[in-house]
């Protein structure tokens, strides 16, 4: 580029340039010197100036059509999105975060299995009221023998697959080698560890799946023999991990040159809209990451007629201040959490949108056994009483959540768990002298581990400062951690004392008691107790459910006094839900059937 | 000019591979497992999962391998959005980000010049002051604060969608109209300090001299001058415009890269924190160089002090 090239004002187009900046700056002068006066240096305009009236003229017209447009966007509101929804039956989801596999083998997220639970149906399936119910799925009946080890399955004549094939026992066989395999690294397969031999099957100490309990017996039944008696076995079986997939999409995507058995890779693309076959009430219609997971109803699902909605659009809302706002713009019917702080606001105002309801999970603190002082069963003890639960749920946690003065949360009908932990701080502070520390002195310092997250924060150091005010200990310090670190510093027990929280996966309490048996690779506290494994052992065969009931509050009551898990609180589910959304029972676990929700405007 | 252009990219490559490398080591060095979750997953099953995306062979080969893949342009999977390439993921999100960003330059030149071109002009005034002020503010409140406060004006008003990607056609304008008013407070107070200094030119006082038009000596005669601090700006802002932002995308939904940049780190997802950072990169680097090439056009000055 030269530098004489830059001025080039005899070319037409230039002219033309000139004479429109000349008329720009006309206007430019107005705002500039308040009037179009030209100043004293300069020679008179090239433009002539124009007639007043004219201007006058122009000016009105102008104003006029700004007015029209202003009128115009004011009065014609965009259809909202929520009546766009309801007019087309689709339903609009907030569900955290995007979702890691529509696989049903290698998720383990709640979003995920929302999702999932959309596309898929397993043997058994969730009923819309009750989920400590169960609705048939795949098998229109089951029945078990009389220890309840070995169950049978059959099958519904028209239960198929989403282009068209027959849902069959085998499938499900296939299903269960696959998710089992150790080749596919599934990150929740031990949920198959009910089936015998199933664990062995995983850590590659058996390598011929014949052997695990698991057969199909003909084209419409499927047997399924247990590791030990199990009474809710149909509970197990809706969990997202015991669904179905399609072998013969997992084997065509499968194929690779690295030998591998097809239905061991992990993530390939049978995934993708497009490939993805599924058996539930939708299918897969799109996947935008970071967008939204789009479902649409299964043309081929056998119970099709029951299916109301048109659609289903998960959107992956993981900060809750923009889930929130979402909600309020109609983008969604329905949030996956909300701030707590706003809780209280919905309370007030806007009561009908705010949904507060028991949720399945418990809030607790873990004791690395392997660290003193916390190897003293006392100082557990101490720490645990002296912990105000009541003040935690309504000061800090805000959304209704019970205190939990035990492990697993209270069930109607099937467990209520024993009464230990309680808050008694005198009593507290006489273990804490009997564990040698009278008035905390000499008490060691304690990390106390969270995630970095506000409300992880404002709980320990709501607690912290209780034990400093019950027992006087001052060298309780807090630690956070970004997620991935602390999940690693608790997976490797390299913790003195950790936040974490258990949801549960079915409604029965050893989805909570089952992680404190000794070397659960859950527990990672170094606890265990022979006793407490054989209690949990006994309840399996118990004769009655009062019986287990009364067996499971006696192990209970061992975690509960040695307390390697101190429970904080009960978690309830605080969400928006938008009034449209019909069949939405409150539910223990929130494991909607998606078939029965509708939307109406009344 | 070619040999600047043409030494200005390799040094670019340079820059791109020793960031690559530095990347590489930095997340290979962070605690945490990509594969870890929160209910434990069993030791074999982690040791398998390792094993089948290449986590088990040593560093220096994992490292031999992306530096390969990076000579491909194909980052392999992506560990984090798995089932997907880092390629698909990126190419999912940039053009979004793209958008937001262009729109966001386009609004922040088309308020932050004129602004800085006037509180030049009527320097020292009731309306240079009220201006820069009001330029000062926008440059003060992030867009966490002005973002909100857009979209929740949005639900009050419901013109809009207050957030999402589900229209974009409509979605575009909230988030741009986040970025430009604050890249445009930047662009106004820039404009005004080149605009002040080329006006004090001597060339501009022969120009007045010569009796060409205040307006003309403006628009014709100094701007062009006066942008030469904005242009130098404006390619690190491009990059960083439509490079894509974390807060932004949360504030309004958006399925763009800012996102992919942050929970590639927080998922500790290797090939993916590669891919943004050589995308990101790339896009420095490239604006950066659009923008010596139009300053040293705009300055001749510049161009033969990068040429010597």
């Amino acid at each position: 580029m030269r530098r004489g090239q830059r001025r080039g004002s005899n070319h037409p187009s230039s002219q033309a340039f000139s004479l429109i900046a000349e008329l720009i700056s006309l206007k430019l002068r107005k705002l500039f010197y308040g009037t179009a006066r030209l100043s004293p240096l300069q020679p008179r305009p090239s433009v002539p100036v124009q007639p007043l009236l004219l201007r006058m003229m122009k000016f009105r017209i102008q104003a006029g059509l700004l007015l029209v447009l202003a009128l115009t966007l004011v009065s014609c509101k965009r259809e909202s999105r929520i009546d766009w929804a309801l007019r087309n039956k689709i339903l609009m989801v907030g569900n955290g975060s995007e979702p890691k596999a529509l696989d049903p083998h290698l998720v383990s997220s709640v979003g995920d299995s929302n999702i999932l639970r959309s596309l898929f149906e397993g043997l058994v399936t969730f009923h819309p009221t009750d989920d400590s119910k169960n609705a048939p799925g795949v098998a229109e009946r089951w029945e078990s023998n009389d220890d309840y080890t070995v169950w049978t399955f059959y099958f519904r004549e028209d239960a198929k697959w989403s282009n068209g094939d027959p849902v069959t026992p085998s499938d499900f066989v296939y299903s269960y080698e696959r998710i089992l395999s150790p080749d596919i690294a599934s990150p929740y397969a031990s949920m198959l560890y009910f089936l015998k031999n199933g664990k062995e099957f995983n850590e590659e100490k058996i390598t011929d799946f014949t052997q695990v309990g698991v057969k199909a017996l003909d084209g419409r039944t499927l047997q399924c023999t247990l590791r030990q008696p199990t009474a809710f076995f149909p509970q197990i079986v809706k969990h997202t991990t015991w669904l179905p997939v399609h072998p013969p999409t997992i084997e065509r995507f499968g194929q690779n040159d690295a030998g591998l058995r097809p239905m061991t890779m992990q993530f390939t693309l049978w995934q993708r809209p497009g490939n993805h076959v599924s058996n539930g009430a939708f299918q897969l219609k799109s996947w935008v990451i970071n967008k939204s997971v789009v479902v649409e109803p299964n043309p081929y699902y056998w119970d099709a007629k029951t299916v109301k909605l048109k659609g289903i659009h998960f959107h992956p809302l993981s900060n809750e201040f923009t889930e929130e706002r979402a909600y309020r713009d109609g983008q969604v019917h329905y949030t996956y959490t909300m701030p707590p702080n706003m809780i209280d606001w919905y309370r007030r105002n806007d009561p009908k949108h705010l949904r507060l309801d028991p949720y399945a999970g418990v809030y607790y603190y873990k004791c690395n056994l392997n660290v003193p002082p916390l190897d003293n069963v006392k100082v557990r003890q101490a720490l645990a009483y002296a912990i105000d639960r009541k003040k935690i749920v309504e000061n800090v946690t805000l959304g209704g959540q019970g205190p939990a003065y035990a492990l697993s949360p209270p069930i109607e009908g099937l467990y209520s768990p024993p009464q230990v932990v309680k808050y008694d701080p005198d009593r507290a502070r006489a273990l804490l002298a009997e564990a040698c520390y009278p008035n905390s002195k000499g008490f060691p310092r304690i990390e106390l581990l969270f995630n970095t997250q506000d409300t992880h924060r404002a709980i320990a150091e709501t607690i912290q400062d209780m034990w400093k005010k019950e027992l006087g200990i001052t060298s309780i310090g807090l630690l956070n951690q970004e997620w991935k670190v602390y999940q690693s510093t608790l997976h490797d027990m390299k913790y003195e004392m950790a936040r974490h929280a258990w949801i549960g996966d079915y409604v029965d309490p050893t989805t909570f008691l089952d992680m404190l048996r000794t070397g659960d690779s859950n527990n990672e506290t170094g606890w265990g107790s022979p006793e407490y494994d054989q209690l949990l052992q006994d309840a399996t065969i118990a004769p009655s459910a009062e019986a287990r009931e009364k067996i499971l509050q006696e192990a209970e009551t061992i975690a509960m006094t040695e307390l390697a898990f101190i429970p904080i609180y009960w978690y309830t589910r605080t969400t928006l839900v938008h009034p449209h959304i019909k069949n939405w029972e409150p539910l223990l676990l929130d494991n909607h059937p998606y078939k029965h929700v509708d939307l109406s405007a009344e | 000019m070619w040999r600047f252009i043409i030494s200005r990219f390799l040094q670019a490559f340079v820059v791109l591979f020793c960031i690559l490398t530095i990347t590489f080591f930095l997340t290979a060095l962070a605690p945490g497992n990509p594969f870890q979750e929160d209910k434990a997953i069993p030791k074999h099953i982690l040791a398998k999962m390792d094993a089948y995306w290449g986590r088990d062979q040593p560093l220096i080969v994992q490292y031999g391998k992306q530096m390969a893949n990076f000579a491909r342009l194909d980052f392999g999977p992506s560990f984090g959005n798995k089932g997907f390439t880092v390629n698909e993921v990126i190419g999912m999100a940039f053009p979004v980000s793209f958008m937001i960003g262009f729109a966001g330059l386009f609004i922040a030149l088309a308020i932050g010049i004129p602004l800085g071109v006037l509180s030049a002009v009527k320097r020292n005034t009731g309306v240079d002051y009220s201006l820069m002020s009001l330029a000062l503010i926008g440059i003060c409140l992030p867009t966490f604060v002005i973002g909100p406060l857009l979209s929740i004006a949005a639900i009050k008003l419901g013109w809009l969608p207050a957030l999402g990607w589900e229209v974009p056609w409509l979605n575009w304008f909230l988030p741009g109209l986040t970025l430009g008013l604050f890249y445009g407070a930047y662009f106004a107070r820039l404009t005004r300090a080149g605009m002040l200094e080329t006006l004090s030119q001597d060339y501009i006082r022969t120009a007045r001299s010569k009796g060409v038009s205040e307006t003309r000596v403006v628009l014709f005669h100094a701007l062009k001058g006066g942008l030469v601090p904005v242009v130098g700006f404006i390619g690190p802002a491009v990059a960083a415009l439509i490079g894509g932002s974390f807060v932004m995308e949360s504030v309004f939904q958006l399925p763009g890269l800012g996102t992919h940049f942050i929970r590639a780190v927080t998922n500790r997802d290797t090939p993916l924190l590669l891919g943004c950072v050589a995308t990101f990169g790339l896009l420095i680097l490239i604006t950066n160089l659009l923008s010596d090439i139009l300053l040293a056009w705009l300055n001749p000055r510049h161009q033969s002090a990068s040429d010597s």
